[in-house]
Order: C-alpha cells, then sequence, then structure tokens
C-alpha cells in the first residue's frame, strides 16, 4: 500500500493492530512479530490502553449459561464437574423429585441470570420410564438451536436417542439424533424454530442412526414442554 | 470490581480453577457483548467466546506482566480473537447495510459518551479530528469495520482511505501526547 520506512512503520502498524484494520495477512505477520518483541509489544500496550475507553460502547450481553460448563469442560476435561451444571441440575431435581419418579431430565440455566437478549426456551423434560437418559437442554431462538449437555451414559451400543419436536397436535418432527458427544448444538431449521418456543420435546430409543421410519419406532424416554424464560 | 478482579487474574495465573469461575461470572457478559459485536454472528461469537477464556486461562500469568487494567486486558484479548476470525473470512459475506443494522443497536458513541459522562483525553482527542475521521478510528475500534468496509462507508478508495486513517492515528497520538 504505503511506502513509509520500517522505524516508522512499527508504530503505524501497532495503532492500525489495536484499531483492528490491518489486513489479515498484514495482522498475522505483525502478531508473529508481536510475540518475540518487547518494543512492538509496548507500543501495543499505549494503543490499548489509550482507546480502552472506547470500550464502553461494548453492551453486556449474557452468554448462554452452557458456555460456562463447556469453557470448564474444554480446560480441565472430563475430570471437571460440570458445577453450574450440577446446581442447576440440584434445583431442577429438588422441584421435580417429589412429583416424579427416578431420574428428571433437567435444564442447566441458572435462574439467578438475567436472560439474554435473545428469546430462550427451556424445557423440563420428565422421563417416562426408569430408563437412564439425562439431558440438560435449551432452545435458543437467536442461533435457532437446541444446546444440550449430556449428564447420563450414551445410548447403549447399537442404539440412538432421538430427538422429536411436536407442535400442537401435529405429528413429531425428528430433530435428528442426539449425537454421542457429551454436549453439543443441534441445529433447528428456520421455519420450525419460528415455532418453537412452546413446543414439546421428547427422546425417543431408536435403533443406530435413528427411527427408520422416519417416525418414531422405540419407547418414548422423556417428555417436557418448552417454556420462554 | 478493579481489585478483586486482579486478585482473582493473579490466582488464574496459579491455576485456581475457582478463581477461573468468578473470573467468569464477572466478566462474560461483557466479553460475550464484545464479541457479538465484532464477530455479528450469535453462534460465532459463542464459539469465540469459549476460545477467548482458554486463552485468559493459559495467559493469565502474562496479567501481571501486562501492567494493564484488569477488564482492558480481558477485553483486548477477546477484540483481538474476534478481529482474527473476523480477517481470516475470506470475504466480507455480509451485507454492509445490515451490519450497520446490528451496529445500530447498541448506543452509538455519542449515547456512551454522555452515558459516561465524563470526558477523558482519548474523547478530548476524537473531539480533535474532523467527524469522520474521529467515526472511522470508533468505527474501526468497537465495530472492526475493515478498511474495505470503512472505504465503502465513506467512499473512498481503499488506499486513500487507509492513508487518510493512518493520518488520523498520527494526529490522535500528536495530542494525546501533547
Amino acid at each position: 500500500m504505503t511506502d513509509i520506512r520500517p522505524e516508522e512503520d512499527d508504530g503505524q502498524f501497532a495503532a492500525e493492530y489495536v484499531l483492528g484494520t490491518l489486513p489479515d495477512a498484514e495482522r498475522k505477520a505483525f502478531a508473529a512479530r508481536l510475540a518475540r518483541d518487547a518494543g512492538l509489544a509496548k507500543q501495543v500496550a499505549y494503543w490499548e490502553s489509550q482507546l480502552a475507553h472506547l470500550n464502553e460502547d461494548y453492551q453486556e450481553v449474557n452468554p448462554p449459561p452452557a458456555l460456562r460448563a463447556a469453557v470448564r469442560q474444554r480446560l480441565f476435561g472430563a475430570a471437571e464437574k460440570p458445577s453450574g451444571l450440577l446446581q442447576s441440575l440440584g434445583f431442577w431435581r429438588g422441584l421435580s423429585f417429589a412429583a416424579l419418579a427416578a431420574l428428571a431430565l433437567a435444564v442447566a440455566v441458572p435462574l439467578a441470570l438475567k436472560p439474554a437478549p435473545q428469546a430462550l426456551s427451556v424445557a423440563e423434560l420428565a422421563l417416562q420410564q426408569g430408563s437412564g437418559v439425562q439431558l440438560a437442554a435449551y432452545f435458543d431462538a437467536g442461533s435457532k438451536s437446541i444446546r444440550y449437555s449430556r449428564i447420563s451414559d450414551a445410548a447403549p451400543s447399537g442404539r440412538d436417542f432421538e430427538l422429536w419436536v411436536i407442535i400442537g397436535k401435529d405429528a413429531p418432527i425428528s430433530l435428528g439424533v442426539v449425537p454421542a458427544d457429551k454436549s453439543g448444538t443441534i441445529k433447528v431449521a428456520p421455519e420450525l424454530a419460528a415455532k418453537m418456543a412452546e413446543a414439546t420435546l421428547a427422546i425417543t430409543d431408536e435403533p443406530k442412526g435413528g427411527s427408520p421410519t422416519g417416525k418414531a419406532t422405540g419407547s418414548i424416554l422423556s417428555v417436557g414442554k418448552l417454556t420462554p424464560i | 470490581m478493579n481489585d478483586p478482579l486482579s486478585a482473582l487474574l493473579s490466582q488464574v495465573a496459579l491455576s485456581n480453577r475457582t478463581a477461573f469461575g468468578k473470573v467468569y461470572d464477572l466478566t462474560s457478559a461483557k466479553l460475550f457483548g464484545v464479541c457479538i459485536r465484532l464477530l455479528r454472528d450469535r453462534a460465532e461469537a459463542e464459539d469465540a467466546l469459549q476460545e477467548v477464556y482458554v486463552k485468559v486461562w493459559n495467559n493469565a500469568a502474562k496479567f501481571q506482566q501486562a501492567e494493564a487494567h484488569p477488564m482492558a486486558w480481558l477485553i483486548a484479548i477477546a477484540r483481538n480473537h474476534s478481529i482474527d476470525r473476523l480477517r481470516a473470512r475470506r470475504a466480507p459475506a455480509l451485507d454492509l447495510d445490515e451490519a450497520y443494522d446490528v451496529a445500530d443497536e447498541a448506543p452509538g458513541p455519542e449515547a456512551s459518551a454522555i452515558a459516561g459522562d465524563q470526558k477523558t483525553k482519548i474523547d478530548h482527542c476524537l473531539d480533535q479530528l474532523s467527524d469522520d475521521r474521529a467515526s472511522a478510528v470508533r468505527a474501526a475500534y468497537v465495530d472492526g469495520y475493515s478498511y474495505l468496509e470503512l472505504a465503502t462507508r465513506f467512499k473512498l478508495p481503499i488506499n486513500t482511505l487507509r492513508t487518510w486513517l493512518r493520518r488520523s492515528l498520527i494526529s490522535l497520538r500528536e495530542c494525546l501526547e501533547a
């Protein structure tokens, strides 16, 4: 672009780096130099502190509650007890154990948190039988997806858990097999997402790969209604 | 909030997981706000936020050397990571009008200046720039606009825009150091 002598360039590049405008290749090259050049780091620190006041323009937005557990899981692995999640499971258990039989499907939403601006719905799914699927899930209208964390074991070998959404009196629509991962996201088609706020969720026990017919074939493991929060 | 956060980050540097949880609880809404505003995509902002906190955990020891305000240090990590992602996107896939609509949801610089009600040196020095230049600096910093986006917005050739913005930064520095 412009021809500027290297020594003049450093100050300029530091400012542009902090501002964020450097194109990708220049940004990467600068970041690589920054890692081993204390002088450059000082220039960057200068601009970061000078421009920090502009940070007031960033409004707070509460992240989805499950992100906290996801970060800890990522850093601390399986050994880590997802404490935030368990706390809220405890909350839901306290609420539902008296009324429900064995395991309750619970929802990982610390209620103390303010709801995010995007609409969230949560479902407390009560087990129909004493089977062991235990999943924390919520629907985020913003990203049109259901986020889940599985607390209990995965589906037994050769079987899959399939997630269904039931809207009004319509036949259940499959959202697919709940992935074997401990936590993840299940995308919801936009036309379906628009009706999700108060839909009912259900999980059935299906052969590997999900129901072969497109209709639920196995026993219903849990059912619950989404409620906006 | 300043001091407790510094103390917590020192604990995080010692691999204290409880302290890390507290740092997350105190700061995640602000950092998520940074990621969403820059990335303009909620799902990507969720991914970015996770990576930001992984960096916070891994780099907490560097906080003490940085001699920075703890919140500013954390926001710098979130901004840098989000901007890395923005710049790495192949092309500006988004519709510019749409981007401005998203950005407009948050109070603009005028509103937050009123809200802050305190003139800092940077505000004073931005005031010394022409309106266009000041708003280009803010849009680049706060919204992560690339030179291409700024050039479109200010209807200037991209090289001209870059030179123009660089001169603005030189003026800004002269004022800040005056």
